[in-house]
């Protein structure tokens, strides 16, 4: 089973920390990381590659669209698709 | 007549002693004027009374001539001096009478009337020259008694103005040390307004440090496993992540030391001294601690903030925590301003503040460089009729108990005063203000 999990965090150094943390799962198959530094990225990535993410981890506190603000774009323009 | 001319040097003493009356100098004479008086009547009365034929008028005369060289010579008499001079007819007459008187007898006694006469005319003439003369003494008299009135109002003046200046001295150090406190309490003000933007700056490489530990642990004994196993390749590659962990845990623990370092210099009572500085860094650190700051107050506010660095930009020679409060007051007043701008704009409003710097050469060979720090932001932008003000200290457009008005003012001693640098406004009301800050290197 590949679970696809994007992380949305200003802070660059959280990517490492989620790959060690994960280092099996994602070694044997079982997740799949992408990461994305802000709330605009996020969007871009999901406009990109539909249905492949089934969670979303953000940060809320960033600068520019907070993590609010990103769930909320979500819910408004994706919640026709299944993704 | 023997004893007019006593009579006249007897009157002379006199005078001079009430001329002298109100002078300084009547210490030095009085008693010696008194004196004199007494010998002329001492001499007079003997004179008169034993001695005969012509020697009274001789001794009176010579007396009296006597009087007027003594006189002459002295330079306290000056002033009197024609007075004075007019004793001198009645004096030679007096020895002249004295004289045929004793050498030529009958002479005399054929022309006693002509030689009485010159005497009285002698005696009346002092009169009419004391006459003319009185009127040119009450006005030195007059001029005597304003100079010590004038002397005694500038004493007066003086003392005053003496008053004055101490008071003024002492106001002027209240003064003073009142400025350095109010620095001091806005440099605390603005600590306040950073304490919580510090809470999350130093929360967030923590969280960091914690992480990473607890994944190293993790790891290690992933790596006992894996070489229990034998697989000495996975192991490398374990230890590997480990070492970028333990670089990214001390990159973390000096991100939260720079922070707390930076709070207390913030705090202190500025050190004056400059040293070299990346703008750069000051800058942005700020930026991060004011919008974080406001973002603890008010959890709804976001902004976008956007930096232009000069990635070549000189190193400057600032007092860093100084610049630092400056950049601080900027971006405190653009989050103001946006956040004001955000209360009533529709939907569509996105605060933006932009923090752009640049290195400036000036034109010519030997071409002094300067830095210029840019904030902008597209909030409420300031009023012209405002604008001429907020320099002044004091002068604030923020409601009672949220700004001390001192924050522009202060920031403009800074850069003007301690680094010889500019800060320039340009601004439209409700669309933009930006602050150009330009500090030679």
């Amino acid at each position: 089973m590949h679970t696809k999990i994007l992380v949305v965090d200003d802070e660059a150094d959280v990517q490492p920390l989620f790959i060690q943390r994960f280092r099996k799962e994602i070694k044997n198959g079982e997740l799949d990381f992408a990461f994305a530094l802000s709330g605009e990225e996020a969007l871009g990535y999901l406009d990109e590659h539909h249905s492949e993410v089934i969670l979303i981890l953000s940060d809320i506190n960033m600068p520019g669209m907070t993590g609010i603000e990103l769930l909320s774009r979500i819910r408004r323009t994706k919640n026709h698709r299944r993704w | 007549m023997e004893f007019l001319p006593y009579i006249a040097a007897f009157l002379l003493v006199k005078r001079l002693q009430k001329f002298l009356a109100f002078s300084p100098l009547r210490a030095k004479w009085m008693s010696q004027l008194t004196l004199a008086s007494w010998v002329v009547v001492g001499i007079c009365i003997p004179a008169v009374f034993y001695l005969h034929s012509g020697w009274p008028s001789i001794l009176g005369g010579a007396l009296l001539l006597g009087a007027i060289w003594f006189a002459d010579n002295e330079a306290d008499f000056q002033p009197f001096n024609s007075f004075i001079k007019a004793h001198l007819p009645l004096g030679v007459a007096s020895i002249l009478a004295g004289l045929t008187e004793v050498v030529a007898p009958k002479f005399y006694d054929k022309y006693d009337n002509f030689f009485e006469f010159a005497i009285i005319a002698g005696f009346v003439w002092i009169f009419a020259r004391w006459a003319t003369s009185k009127k040119q003494r009450e006005e030195l008299n007059l001029a005597n008694q304003q100079n010590i009135m004038l002397d005694k109002l500038v004493a007066e003046r003086t003392a005053e103005l003496t008053q004055q200046k101490n008071e003024l001295q002492q106001t002027l150090n209240l003064l003073q040390t009142t400025q350095q406190q109010l620095i001091q309490s806005e440099k605390l003000a603005s600590l306040g307004e950073l304490t919580a933007g510090i809470a999350h700056e130093i929360q967030n490489p923590l969280n960091f440090v914690n992480n990473f530990s607890e994944v190293s642990i993790e790891l290690l004994n992933e790596m006992e496993l894996e070489l229990a196993k034998g697989d000495k390749e996975e192991a490398i590659a374990i230890a590997a992540d480990i070492k970028q962990n333990l670089e990214k845990i001390i990159h973390h623990g000096k991100r939260a030391d720079g922070i707390v370092k930076g709070m207390l210099q913030h705090s202190r009572a500025s050190s004056n001294t400059k040293e070299p500085t990346d703008i750069n860094k000051v800058a942005d650190e700020y930026l991060r601690l004011a919008y974080h700051g406001l973002r603890a107050k008010d959890k709804s506010f976001n902004a976008e903030m956007i930096t232009h660095l000069d990635e070549a930009l000189p190193l400057a020679n600032i007092v860093p925590q100084d610049i630092g409060r400056v950049l601080l007051n900027l971006f405190t007043n653009a989050f103001y301003a946006v956040q004001e701008k955000q209360k009533n704009a529709g939907a569509d409003y996105k605060p933006t503040i932009t923090l752009s710097t640049k290195s400036i050469t000036a034109p010519g060979a030997k071409g002094s460089q300067s830095i210029e720090i840019a904030v902008q932001d597209n909030g409420t932008g300031i009023p012209d009729s405002v604008k001429e003000k907020i320099m002044q200290p004091f002068f604030t457009t923020k409601p009672t108990g949220q700004g001390t008005g001192l924050g522009l003012s202060l920031s403009h001693d800074i850069v003007v005063k301690g680094h010889g640098g500019t800060i320039n406004i340009d601004t439209k009301e409700g669309e933009f203000t930006k602050f150009t800050v330009t500090i030679p290197v």
